[in-house]
Formats: structure tokens, sequence, C-alpha cells
């Protein structure tokens, strides 16, 4: 039995595809694909080439050392000044005369120090975390300072961020 | 150092959602309603005639609509091709647009030629020019229907149904194969796990195509025959049979090896899946419509309890194989690697992932299915053998 003229045309069409998918793939590939593994290679690179937008504390502590040494002594120690004082280094060296708009004033909110002290059940329980902030001021903040207490009450009228620990033994 | 509630940082969330639950439950139809048109195509089951060729409409429905739920979850369209462009050959996943295509282009081909006398005859009679182009550039410009092309046709369906029965179960049971293979999770890491989803998609294809087929029928859209809701109902049985025993086998494999998977599953099983899993899934889905089809293997298949009762064990079935996507996905995330911390899924209906995109998503398949309809027929001309109810006048002759 010969086959059919649609079978053939529609054998060629597949065909065709086939080979024009193919082409398409191929030319898609980016240039550097495959060049150390899965991935494309020039992103390492380009990477590379990217200005880092934090520094590290220490170049904080050049001029701020006084600074430094009280974090580094508190409870806060590893976490870099960068965190809370916004990129002073971004992308330009001379801070802070160059670029005087970029805010090196650290976030006050609450809710910046609930990045990290918000309870979250995977957290380790000794790790200081608030389920509930206003139950921890109506627990802990009359002991601290009792006129600072109110509605827009922060964490940072009570603690220091740069040494954040009370002894309540001694202020309470 | 302790954890509380024992879950791990990154196991706090569910991120496999109702999207990956849909995603095997569409993929599942797709394979399911192919298989029950191989029986005619393939297998030769001439009770299968009135729904062959809209078991393969339903199939391309669905297919059509199988790839959204990934990119509704994954997001970022624009490289949703990338995993074609450059495959990693080292994941199951990379297979998934390659299999996809073949097997788009299988259905599509089995379709054409099941359609081919329509399509010749709608592009020499059509009314419109406009119409008569198309169907002549569907047709590829040949318009020959003689005998000697319907035998070529039907070889070449026959051929394509032989290619489209492993690639229909590739197509799903990869999906089955990816669970199976995450060694990570005891509830998934099961060489079982793409026996499960095959035998649970053709259950769901079966299904389907009973309820919309008791549906359309009693509406007049497909030819009605006693014959081919009972052949349904039979191998819906056996293909429940068949689910049963893989089902079962490993959840007894899981309790006999009593391993430290156990100890979590077990846990699994009786608090987080004791509803969705053992009451609903097992206790409605499984039991309700195996009950229902092994009684109706002595039942005379005239009577109307008998397509009642068919309809419900095809409802439930298909109700308890989504119950089983849902079960294997989500179930299998609500434990931590700790195997003793445990969390809760609660989808939002408006969320991307949501419940209402979910319902979307597989409406749309109907509506797709409607469409195609609206360009094919759904029935053929000489689908009645003289067993079953005459044509109604008005039909065409066949070609």
């Amino acid at each position: 039995m010969r086959t059919p003229k649609h079978l053939k045309r529609a054998l060629w069409i597949i065909a065709l595809l086939f080979v024009a998918g193919n082409a398409v793939r191929l030319l898609a590939v980016p240039e550097s694909f495959g060049q150390f593994g899965e991935f494309r290679g020039a992103h390492l690179s380009e990477e590379r080439e990217r200005d880092p937008v934090h520094r590290g504390s220490e170049v904080c502590g050049e001029c701020h050392d006084e600074r430094l040494e009280e974090k580094n002594n508190g409870a806060h120690g590893p976490i870099p000044c960068e965190n809370c004082h916004f990129q002073p280094y971004a992308g330009d060296e001379t801070h802070p005369e160059a670029h005087p708009e970029i805010s090196q004033s650290p976030d006050r909110s609450q809710r910046a120090c609930l990045t990290c002290h918000q309870y979250f059940p995977a957290r380790p329980q000794a790790f200081p975390q608030l389920a509930n902030f206003p139950e921890h001021i109506a627990t802990n903040g009359p002991k601290l300072k009792k006129d600072d207490v109110g509605a827009h009450t922060l964490c940072v009228h009570c603690h220091n961020p740069h040494d954040p620990k009370i002894d309540l033994g001694q202020n309470g | 150092m302790t954890y509380s509630e024992y879950l791990f940082p990154n196991d706090m969330h569910i991120y496999w959602s109702l999207m990956i639950v849909t995603y095997p439950f569409i993929t599942g139809l797709i394979a399911g309603a192919f298989m029950a048109s191989a029986l005619f195509h393939v297998f030769g089951l001439q009770e299968l005639k009135p729904i062959s060729r809209f078991a393969l409409l339903v199939s391309l429905a669905f297919m059509l609509c199988a790839t959204l739920p990934l990119l509704f979850h994954l997001g970022h369209p624009e490289r949703a091709l990338n995993v074609v462009v450059t495959p990693h050959w080292h994941s199951a996943m990379a297979g998934f647009g390659f299999i996809y295509s073949f097997y788009l282009v299988v259905l599509t081909m089995e379709i054409w030629l099941s359609y081919w006398e329509e399509i010749v005859t709608y592009g020499r009679t059509s009314a419109s020019g406009m119409k008569k182009t198309f169907w002549r550039a569907i047709a590829l410009g040949a318009g020959e229907t003689s005998d000697d092309i319907k035998q070529a046709n039907k070889k070449a369906i026959y051929i394509l149904g032989l290619i489209g029965i492993p690639s229909a179960c590739t197509l799903h049971g990869y999906v089955g194969f990816i669970f199976g293979s995450l060694k990570s999770n005891p509830w998934w890491s099961t060489p079982l796990m793409p026996q499960v989803f095959l035998l649970s998609a053709i259950v769901s294809g079966l299904a389907l195509l009973i309820v919309m087929y008791v549906a359309l029928s009693s509406k007049g859209y497909l030819t009605w025959s006693t014959k081919c809701l009972k052949t349904l109902c039979f191998y819906l049985w056996l293909a429940m049979l068949f689910y049963m025993i893989s089902e079962g086998l490993e959840i007894l494999f899981f309790y006999y090896e009593s391993s430290d998977a156990w100890f979590v599953i077990s846990t699994l099983l009786f608090t987080k899946l004791w509803v969705s899993f053992v009451v609903v899934q097992i206790g409605i889905g499984v039991v309700v419509p195996f009950t229902l089809l092994s009684i109706m293997l002595f039942m005379k298949e005239d009577q109307g309890l008998y397509t009642t009762m068919a309809v419900i064990a095809a409802a439930t079935a298909l109700f308890e194989v989504w119950m089983m996507r849902w079960n294997i996905v989500i179930g299998g995330q609500q434990f931590s690697k700790s195997y003793v911390g445990f969390r809760s899924y609660h989808p939002e209906w408006l969320d991307q992932e949501g419940i209402l995109t979910t319902m979307g998503l597989s409406l749309l398949p109907f509506f797709l299915l409607y469409v195609l309809t609206r360009i094919l027929p759904m029935r053929e001309a000489a689908e009645a053998t003289e067993e079953e109810k005459p044509l109604q006048s008005g039909e065409p002759a066949e070609q």
C-alpha cells in the first residue's frame, strides 16, 4: 500500500518542525553555557564586576572605632554595621560627603528589630524573640523606663542597638 | 539546642501548592482519556467506538492546559522555555518539554487522522471561502477519502496509538517518577510511585469519560450504547483494582519495613492525613466506587440503576484521584525532615496558586473541549452497531 499524500506531507511538516525547533534551540543557548557546568559561564565574571554593596564592619571601624568596639562587645557583635545602617558605602568610596542623600541613619522601627526577633517556631528557643510586642512591653517595660512606655514605644527606647542586653537586676 | 515544634527553618512552608496537586491531576486525565481511546484504536474494543474520538478530544483539551499549573506555580513565564533550551539531563524534569511536545504531536496527528473524512468533507462543502480554505489547509491540500486511504489512515492511527500509549504513560508516569525518586521524602520515595500515578491516571481518565459520556449522550451529543458504558465501567473496575493493590502494597511495605520512615508516615496518617487520606480518600474515594463497580459486574447494564451507579462510582473515583494527588503532594510536605515536626497547609482563595486559580484551571479544559467540539463533531455517522440504538434521523450518512 502506498503512503497517502496527506500522511507524507504531515511527516514532512513534523520533520521540518523538528529541524527548525532544534535550530532555534541551538541559537537560543547562551554562548558561554556549559563552560563550567550547567549554567552560563559569563555569569561569574559579570557578578565579579559588580560593585559590592556591603564592605564589612571593619571599614566602618576606621572612623567609628568606639562604636564598633561597643557593638563587638555586645550581643549584636556578629551583626555587621550595614545590616542596620543602610549601605553607607553603596557605590561610592567617598562616604559620606559625596552622597549625603544616602541615609546612614539606622531604621529605628519595630519592624527592623523584628526582622530577627519576631517569634518563629524554627528559631532556637534560647534566641530572644517576641511573639507579642505589647505583652513584652507590659511585662518588661515598667521595670525599665516607666515614662517611655506608650503607644509608639520602640525597641530602641529601652535597648541600645549596639549593646542591646539589659540587666533587669540593676534597672528593674 | 532545642527547636520548638521540631521544624527546621527550611521546613516552615509548604512550597508545592494546589498547583502541584492540579498538575498531575490534569496530566492523569490526559493519559487516562488516551488509554480509553487506545482500547478501541489499538486493542480493537469495538464497544468503545462511541467514545473513542471524543476521548482524544478530551485528552487534547486537558493537554492544552497541562502547562498552566506549572506556570502559575513557578511564575516567570519568560523563562518557561529554558527547560528545552538548556535542559539539565540529571533532572527528570528536563524531560518535560520534550515528552510534552512529542505526545502533543502524536495526539494531534491521531485526532487529525480520526477526523480525516470530516476534514475533507468540510473542505469540499463549507459555505464560506474562509472556512473552505481553513479546512483545506488542515487537510494539507489533500482530499482523498477512498477505501485505500481509509485503510492507510486506520493503520496510521493504530501505529500512533501504539506510540501514544508509552508517550502518555511517560508524560504522566514521569511525574510519579519525580516524586518516587525524591529520596529525601519517605512518603514519596518508593519505586511504586510511578505505577500508582499511572494506574490512578487511568482511573481518573475512565471516570471522567463515564461521567461525560452519560451526561452528553443523555442530551444526544454522543451515541448512547449500554455496552460502551458497561465496558468503560469494567475497565474502571480493573484499573481501580490494580491501583488499590499498588497503593495498598506501598502502605503495607512502609508498615512491614517499619523503618524510620514508618515512624513519621504512621504519625502523618493518624494525624494530619487522617481525614483527607484515611476517611475521605480511602473510606469514600476507594470503597464507594469499588463496591459499586463490583456489584455492577453482576448487574444487567440496561437498568436505569446501572447508569446511576456508574455515575456515582465514576464521580467518587474521580474525586478519589484528586484527593490522592492532594495527599501525596501536600501530605508529603506536612512533616519536617526532623521527622517529628508537622505543619499545616491553608490555601488562600485569591492567591496566585490559590483556590480560585485552581478552579479556573480545572474548568478551562472543559471550555476548550467545548470549543474543540464546536469545530470537530463529537460523534461520527457510523458509530451505532446493530445492537445499539439507531441513529437519529438527519445524521449524515457514512462517507
